[in-house]
Formats: structure tokens, C-alpha cells, sequence
């Protein structure tokens, strides 16, 4: 905690006489800025993010409320502790002290040692709230790091062995959200993409989000068809969920020798089939039911067969459901035309893309929710072909194998339990 | 935008037993806290219809979704229903991915929601 010898006093009168006798009070046990007028403590406080205003309230010019509410008005100094020092002794001037956002009101004549003891109790309660922000915010940037850690970034090993490219953006509307996306190599002929969004946001969605990727990734790699893949995922995450959460989730599953490429959708929004000829599409009609709602469950599946040159973008309703300033949303059509318009860029050029337009679309406004993007690019077939012995496909076949021991650890966990792996 | 929340008893011979909640607003982070508030002793007591009036409802993020998630499971426990009337366009959207839920309802109008509720407690009373 920081120490109030080290906290920085704003002292705020046009009496040159009253700030001598502030000065002479406090000097020996605070660090001090002085302003004579309010738009001097306005400055002053930008540039020394003083730990304490004390505030006069008749001055020419600004006076003290109006001081007092632009400083609250700006996110830099919203919170820092305000007292007001004044003559105006109605009880009238007090609460309009107060209404502008003043912790405390003193009157003068002021004797000093109240004027010190009220200084130190503000300068306390604030050097013990910064602390304890200071905290949970250590503790979710790790929090963020373990999270981010979850998402593949690197694509390189998978591009090496499937004919296919990817991209990947996400970000977080808070420190740590629920939106999440994967890439399972489950053998030579089986790609499993997956992508979802846990309802709320921050730490809430997060943790449950950690669930559901866990899940999704071991099920992705027991389970051969992406419909039965979300059926087990929603009896998994529909059980022992007290809180009511629950996850929109699209899972595709692509076969690069024929280019199929097998859909289902648990409530997410519809991804776009970008065509390397041909106009943006939605890749599936329904949106089907989130999971996490009720056991039991099943889900439609849609086949796709693509080519070379085609692309996929999964998302969350982060990218549809941006606002802009004028409280307008992105919105899908936006999205299709937008998409349309990078068709020819790479997969990790579209993504990126994709969010610079949801971005310039939003502008000055605050992002509300989770952003996630996954985009799939389909190379030329027969990349597969290109393996050698001992190259990038024992790499992939390595991760593989540090799942399937993941796998068979959870199992013996799990034996008898909830989850139950088959 | 706030929510407000309007909690009424219906009495009338038809509906007898059921509640009705209005929502006014936004129901979204943070305000899905308030409506579970409200929402807690309608729950805990014996009502097995809630029916959850939407007309005046603006915006409904997943975490008010989630409110109605739980509201639905607990009345589902005990053989009641949830039924939502007056969806506007941009709340169904989001409905749709409750898509047919058993122990869940939607209406457009309260005539149609009336129509089923008057047959479903008849199905209660009287065997046939």
C-alpha cells in the first residue's frame, strides 16, 4: 500500500494566504501541488494525479463545483477523493457539495489538526482501495495470460500437414471473457474446427469457458461427427450448472481428400461461406439450440463441399452485434459485404480485416462484448500428399499423443464421476 | 438503459395461480441482477406459471437470457412452464437460440397465450 508520506495533495484557493497557512500544515507529511483559480486545479490535476484534492468554492472564474464535477466528469480523475474548504457554512452549500461528487466539506475557519486527520483518513481509505484494484487487476492479467494460452495462435505445424490456412483474432471486451475458438488435428483425414461464446462476460463467462474448450477439445478427437460432438458437449456443460450458463457453439469437421466439410450449429451466430467465385453466404440456415439449457438434446448437421480457394469465417456476436457511437449495430448484412470485400486476402488477412471494419464501424465506442474470429482458408488439395517421414507430421501426431495421455489421465479422474469419456 | 420489473398476480377465473412479470427496459449485465432479485420469491413460492410479458423489453443480452434459463428449469422441476408474449424482433433473435426448449413458450399475442393457458389447467383439473 502506498504510503501517505508518498500521496500527492491538490490544494485549491485563490487566497494566496489560505494555501500558506494548507502549505505550512501539511508540507512535512504530504507531497503538495498548489492552484490559485479552477482552471489551474483542472490542469494540475491531469498532469500530478494528486491522491487528495482539497477544493475552495467562491473563486473567480471556475468555481468549486463546477471544478469539482469536471473532475469527476473525466476518467482520469473520477475517483480521486475530493473535500471541500469553504466559508459558505448553509447546510444548503454542503449537500450541493456533495451532489457535485465532494467526499467531504469542511468549513473555515478550519482548525489544522482536523484539517490533518480528515486529509489522512481520505488519503487511507483511497491508498486502500487502489490496492485492492491494483490486485484483482495482477490477478486477472495472469488470469488473461492462462486464457490466451488456451487459443491457438500458431497455425504453422497444422498448415504444414492439411491443405488449409488459418486465422485467428479474439479480444476480450474485459480483461477476460467467454468467447473461444480451437483447431483439433484428430488423425490424417479429420480436421475438427470449433468456435463458441459463453453467455456474460468477464470472469463468469471465463470460467465457464475454460470448461467448455476442454471438453470440446477431448471430445473432438473421440468423436467422429460434429452433431453427436455438440450432443455430448451440452450433456457435459448441461449437468452441474447451477448458474444457468450456457454456450453457442458451431463445430465443423473437414475431410481434406473430398473437401467435405460437416457443420453443427448449438445457437451460434450462422458463419460465412466466403466462395473463391461467387458471392458471401451464410454456411448454415439454422442456428439450432444453445448448449447447457437441457440434457439430451440433438443437433441438425449441414454438409459443405469446398474448394480451393474457398473460405469459412466463424464468429461471435461480438463482430454482428457491434454499436457505433449513433447506437447503430453492425449487423449481418454489413458483415456479408464486408466479408465479400476480402474475399481474395489470405485467412490470417481476413480475420484481421474483418476486425479493422468492425472497429472503424465502431469508433470512439466502447466495445461491449467479446470479439472472436476463425477464419479457414482451403489451399490447393493433395498439400497433404507433400508428407515426409519424420517431418511435420510426427509433430502434429506428437501433440496428439500428449492429448491422448491428457485423455487418458481425465478418464482415470473422472472414473465414476460426471464425465464420462467413451 | 435500466429495467424495470412489474411482478403481478393474475386472479381472474382463467389464469388463476399464474404470474405475470413485466419487463421495461434493458436486461443485460447489469441489470439481470435486479430481475433474479424479483424473480426469487415468485420462484420460491408454488406458482407454476410465470408468464414473462416482453412488449416494453429493449435489449436482452446472453446474461438476461440466462435469468430466464434458470427461471425455466426451476418451474420445469415442479411441472410448470415459463411463457414469454410480445417478443419484439430484436428479442427473438436472440430467443432463437432457446430454440424449442421443452418447459418454454412463446405467444404473440395474450389472447393466444390465454387460449393455452385455459387448456393446459383444464389438462390439470380434468383427466379427459
Amino acid at each position: 500500500m502506498k504510503k501517505l508520506s508518498d500521496c500527492r495533495v491538490l490544494l485549491v484557493d485563490d487566497a494566496k494566504a489560505n494555501l500558506d497557512i494548507l502549505v505550512e500544515g501539511l508540507k512535512s507529511d504530504h507531497k503538495l501541488s498548489l492552484a490559485l483559480n479552477g482552471e489551474m486545479a483542472l490542469q494540475s490535476a491531469i498532469h500530478t494525479s494528486p491522491d487528495l484534492v482539497l477544493l475552495d468554492i467562491v473563486m473567480p472564474g471556475l468555481d468549486g463545483y463546477e471544478v469539482c464535477r469536471r473532475l469527476r466528469q473525466r476518467p482520469e480523475t473520477a475517483e480521486v477523493p475530493i473535500m471541500f474548504l469553504s466559508s459558505l457554512e448553509e447546510v444548503q452549500n454542503k449537500t450541493r457539495g456533495f451532489e457535485a461528487g465532494a467526499n467531504d466539506y469542511l468549513t473555515k475557519p478550519f482548525d489544522m489538526l482536523e484539517v490533518k486527520a480528515r486529509v489522512r483518513s481520505l488519503l487511507k481509505a483511497k491508498a486502500y482501495t487502489d490496492a485492492v484494484k491494483e490486485q484483482i487487476a495482477s490477478e486477472l492479467r495472469v488470469a488473461r495470460e492462462i486464457q490466451m494460452g488456451m487459443l491457438p495462435h500458431d497455425f504453422a505445424a497444422l498448415e504444414r500437414v492439411y491443405p488449409v490456412r488459418f486465422g485467428a483474432v479474439l479480444e476480450p471486451a474485459r480483461e477476460v471473457g467467454g468467447d473461444l475458438y480451437g483447431v483439433c488435428a484428430a488423425g490424417p483425414e479429420r480436421l475438427v474446427v470449433f468456435l463458441g461464446d459463453v453467455s456474460g462476460k468477464s470472469l463468469p463467462a471465463s470460467l465457464f469457458m475454460v470448461r467448455v474448450i476442454s471438453l470440446a477439445r477431448l471430445l473432438s478427437r473421440e468423436i467422429a461427427e460434429p452433431g453427436r460432438i455438440l450432443a455430448r458437449l451440452n450433456d457435459e456443460v448441461t449437468s452441474d450448472n447451477p448458474s444457468g450458463m450456457f454456450v453457442t457453439f458451431l463445430c465443423g469437421v473437414f475431410v481434406p481428400s473430398s473437401g467435405r466439410f460437416t457443420l453443427a450449429n448449438g445457437g451460434h451466430c450462422r458463419p460465412v461461406l466466403l466462395p473463391a467465385s461467387g458471392a458471401p453466404r451464410w454456411a448454415v440456415k439454422k442456428l439450432g439450440t444453445a448448449l447447457g439449457f437441457e440434457p439430451g438434446l440433438e443437433f441438425e448437421r449441414t454438409e459443405l463441399m469446398l474448394s480451393e480457394g474457398d473460405t469459412l469465417i466463424f464468429y461471435t456476436d461480438g463482430v454482428s452485434e457491434a454499436f457505433n457511437p449513433q447506437e447503430e449495430c453492425y449487423g449481418s448484412q454489413r458483415l456479408l459485404a464486408d466479408a465479400g470485400s476480402l474475399a481474395h486476402q489470405s485467412a490470417p488477412a481476413i480475420a484481421a480485416g474483418l476486425l479493422q471494419k468492425v472497429r472503424d464501424f465502431a469508433g470512439v465506442a466502447p466495445q461491449s462484448d467479446d470479439i472472436a474470429i476463425l477464419t479457414l482458408k482451403v489451399g490447393r488439395n493433395g498439400a497433404s500428399s507433400s508428407r515426409q517421414e519424420g517431418g511435420p507430421m510426427d509433430e502434429v501426431r506428437y501433440r496428439r499423443d500428449a492429448d491422448e495421455n491428457v485423455l487418458q489421465l481425465t478418464k482415470r479422474l473422472f472414473q465414476g464421476g460426471q464425465l464420462t469419456i467413451t | 438503459m435500466q429495467l424495470e420489473v412489474i411482478v403481478l398476480r393474475d386472479v381472474g377465473p382463467r389464469n388463476s395461480g399464474t404470474i405475470t412479470v413485466k419487463l421495461i427496459g434493458s436486461l443485460n449485465t447489469a441489470t439481470a441482477p435486479e430481475l433474479e432479485r424479483q424473480l426469487a420469491p415468485v420462484l420460491a413460492g408454488e406458482a407454476t406459471e410465470v408468464v414473462f410479458d416482453l412488449a416494453h423489453l429493449k435489449f436482452i443480452s446472453s446474461a438476461g437470457l440466462r435469468v430466464f434459463s434458470i427461471a425455466r428449469k426451476q418451474l420445469k422441476a415442479r411441472g410448470g412452464q415459463a411463457s414469454f408474449v410480445h417478443l419484439q424482433p430484436q428479442i427473438q433473435e436472440v430467443f432463437d437460440i432457446m430454440e424449442a426448449l421443452p418447459g418454454i413458450a412463446i405467444f404473440k399475442s395474450v389472447a393466444e397465450l390465454d387460449q393455452y393457458l385455459a387448456a393446459r389447467q383444464r389438462c390439470h383439473t380434468d383427466p379427459e
